[in-house]
């Protein structure tokens, strides 16, 4: 969907097909292919129309290169680019084991009484009615 | 799925009519604009204090408990429950946990909620209307532990499931408890798989505990003019 023609383009024509023509078909047969055998080219370019065609995977990717330079939005690496961004957002959320949770419980700053805490049967007083987290305490089963 | 949506559709009207008729009805009517981004307008500025763990998310912490007596329509619901407050950090969960009593010392019929900050736990909420929710039901005793578990996970982005978790939460009912955890979208069966397994993880559950799945709309149907947040079937 990227390229036309793509890089897979530029296979020799298969000679099988040949064997059966007299030589002169075969010749002249292979010139027609040869000439529609161009060069692979990107389909959407930002490069002038007239540049020479590029001849070699090599060149290609050079040509796919400056593209992105040129902010093109098209491309394998671009595309692949994108895809690493997306998975670095997804490493990048700020996560935490269960274990670094329940170690910052024992700080001061996280036993201080929040402000504006409502007057309400479920609200203690004072840190840890129950002590600190249950998980650490083990004097929960039942 | 019509008929899901219209139930959706009459609960919320219903609503309204209800509110109208309420006594509270100017008050209302002022706030009602405000509604959609009460909790960032309300309880706004929860920041990280210098030096704090900060979370992915800043999330409230909700409080209902059902009046005894009254019938659970959706505004009642939405009247019972409180929040009790926000936090952005680590260190500011701990403080509002610390300062609270655990679920398995609740009495009657309560429940805790912890939601993404503008995410009301409730069916309805604009986050929650093409959800659903895994739901656990825990025999008496293992409330307290299994919730403190579920959340930690939750608040550390154990889930891996991008934006899609809104909350948790923890049923205290009569002979059982049931705790569970809410998801944006209830059609994501790989999200919902992924959730199922890290829920197991998590909570280190019995091989043989029960999970179900529950869409929003599904609740909305089986339970209307029952208790509409419990999962109750």
């Amino acid at each position: 969907m990227l390229f036309g023609g793509g890089l897979t383009g530029i296979h020799p024509p298969r000679r099988g097909n040949f064997f059966e023509l007299d030589n002169g078909m075969e010749v002249s047969r292979r010139r027609i292919l040869q000439k529609h055998l161009e060069p692979a080219r990107p389909l959407r370019r930002c490069v002038p129309a007239d540049t020479e065609p590029n001849i070699n995977a090599a060149t290609c990717a050079q040509a796919l290169r400056d593209e992105e330079e040129h902010e093109t939005p098209i491309g394998i690496e671009q595309f692949c680019k994108i895809v690493n961004l997306h998975k670095k957002k997804e490493v990048a959320r700020i996560s935490y084991s269960r274990d670094v949770l329940l170690g910052l419980s024992s700080c001061p700053e996280a036993k201080k009484k929040p402000p504006f805490l409502p007057e309400h049967p479920i609200v203690l007083m004072e840190a840890g009615g129950r002590k600190a987290p249950l998980t650490l305490t083990h004097l929960h089963r039942g | 799925m019509n008929n899901k949506f219209d139930a959706l559709k009459d609960d919320d009207s219903g609503d309204h009519d209800q509110d109208q008729g309420s006594p509270k009805d100017s008050e209302k009517e002022k706030t009602e604009d405000e509604d959609k981004d009460q909790n960032s307008s309300k309880r706004k500025m929860v920041v990280p204090g210098a030096g704090e763990h900060p979370l992915q998310y800043n999330y409230t912490f909700w409080y209902s408990r059902r009046t005894p007596g009254r019938p659970a329509s959706t505004q009642s619901y939405e009247q019972n429950i409180k929040p009790i407050g926000g936090f952005a950090s680590v260190e500011q969960f701990w403080r509002f946990y610390s300062h609270m009593i655990r679920p398995g010392d609740m009495t009657g019929h309560s429940d805790f909620h912890l939601f993404k900050e503008g995410i009301k736990p409730m069916w309805e909420d604009d986050a929650n209307k093409m959800g659903g929710k895994w739901i656990i039901r825990l025999r008496k005793g293992l409330a307290s532990r299994c919730w403190e578990n579920l959340i930690l996970a939750m608040l550390g982005e154990q889930f891996m499931v991008g934006e899609e978790i809104c909350g948790a939460v923890v049923s205290v009912r009569f002979q059982e408890d049931i705790i569970s955890i809410w998801n944006k979208t209830a059609s994501d069966q790989a999200t919902t798989a992924r959730i199922r397994d890290t829920l197991r993880r998590v909570l280190n559950l019995p091989p043989n505990t029960i999970m179900e799945y529950k869409t929003h709309t599904d609740s909305i149907k089986y339970s209307m003019g029952r208790l509409p947040w419990t999962g109750e079937p």
